[in-house]
């Protein structure tokens, strides 16, 4: 049991953040992105011992829990503007922990926030889960060099924005 | 062999460090893992207890079914003497009994009257096998 619980903080102090940093790419709000990676976690702890990647494995299901959470929100806006009713996303922009440089962050962040979603989840998925192309092309089921040609594209927007941005 | 340069967009974007996962979180997911592995086990404990109730209705009945099987007198020997060393084991005579197809064979052949011979019939009717002869007929054979 203690072993176990080990076990899980290592994922949760290595991937966590990630994860959710990823869940932020389709879900608005912080709270509802840590709902996501709840779901999420709680179906990969049950069979992360059957499958092959179990890293690629678990970014797989915080994606699909999001894509999942981002249907039923459209269905639930869908019904919510039928009623009449305000239902829009919330755009807090915390993703990241605070820097010395906040202006250089928010420049940083709000060029990623202007790409492609894919280009952003390679990006999020390489640089701050450290997965690998391979891993990421397992998480995404596609090639390893498609997942490479996305996130150089990403890189190339991300300076040409902020090369017209004035960084 | 060339190394590339570190690309200073990818540095600076290591520079960011994602929120880490709230303590909140980390408590809420640790809770549901553990309530679905304490529900597993309560399933498992019940599936258990399921198949040992199947096993011993299954049991019962069969026992219950074919009925109990031949009775045996309870074994309570005695643990006699070990056999001194150098000496031979005595097997004691005992009268063989003769089998039951000899006295059915004998019963008949002593039955003076056809009505001795119809109890003989009628003792061992159940055990004999019928067969037929085509030079003498419907013959009985203890089929014992």
């Amino acid at each position: 049991m203690q072993d176990e619980r080990d076990e899980l903080n290592t994922w949760f102090h290595r991937h966590g953040g990630a994860l959710v940093l990823l869940a932020r790419q389709w879900v608005g709000s912080q709270a509802d992105a840590e709902d996501v990676v709840q779901e999420a976690f709680v179906g990969f702890w049950r069979s992360r011992n059957r499958v092959g990647d179990a890293v690629a494995y678990l970014y797989r299901c915080v994606r699909h829990a999001a894509l999942g959470w981002l249907r039923s929100r459209r269905r639930r806006l869908r019904r919510e503007r039928i009623a009449g009713r305000d239902g829009e996303l919330s755009t807090e922009r915390d993703l990241f922990s605070p820097l010395e440089n906040e202006e250089e962050m928010a420049r940083i962040q709000t060029a990623m926030e202007r790409l492609p979603t894919t280009q952003r989840e390679v990006l999020v998925l390489h640089i701050w889960g450290e997965l690998t192309f391979a891993q990421i092309a397992a998480v995404f089921k596609v090639s390893p060099n498609t997942a490479a040609s996305r996130y150089r594209y990403a890189l190339a927007s991300l300076r040409r924005q902020l090369a017209g941005n004035g960084g | 062999m060339m190394t590339e340069e570190p690309d200073p967009l990818e540095a600076q974007l290591h520079k960011l460090k994602p929120q880490p996962m709230s303590a909140e979180l980390r408590g809420r997911i640790a809770g549901r893992i553990s309530a679905s592995a304490r529900a597993r086990a309560r399933i498992l404990r019940g599936s258990l207890v399921a198949l040992a109730a199947v096993l011993l209705v299954s049991v019962t009945v069969v026992v219950a079914v074919r009925g109990p099987g031949p009775q045996t007198e309870g074994t309570k020997g005695v643990v006699g003497p070990a056999l001194p060393a150098g000496e031979s084991v005595r097997i004691p005579e005992r009268p063989a009994e003769p089998p039951l197809r000899l006295l059915a064979a004998r019963q008949l052949a002593e039955a003076e009257t056809i009505d001795q011979v119809d109890a003989v019939l009628d003792q061992y009717a159940p055990r004999w096998l019928v067969f037929t002869d085509k030079d003498r007929g419907v013959l009985f054979a203890p089929g014992l």
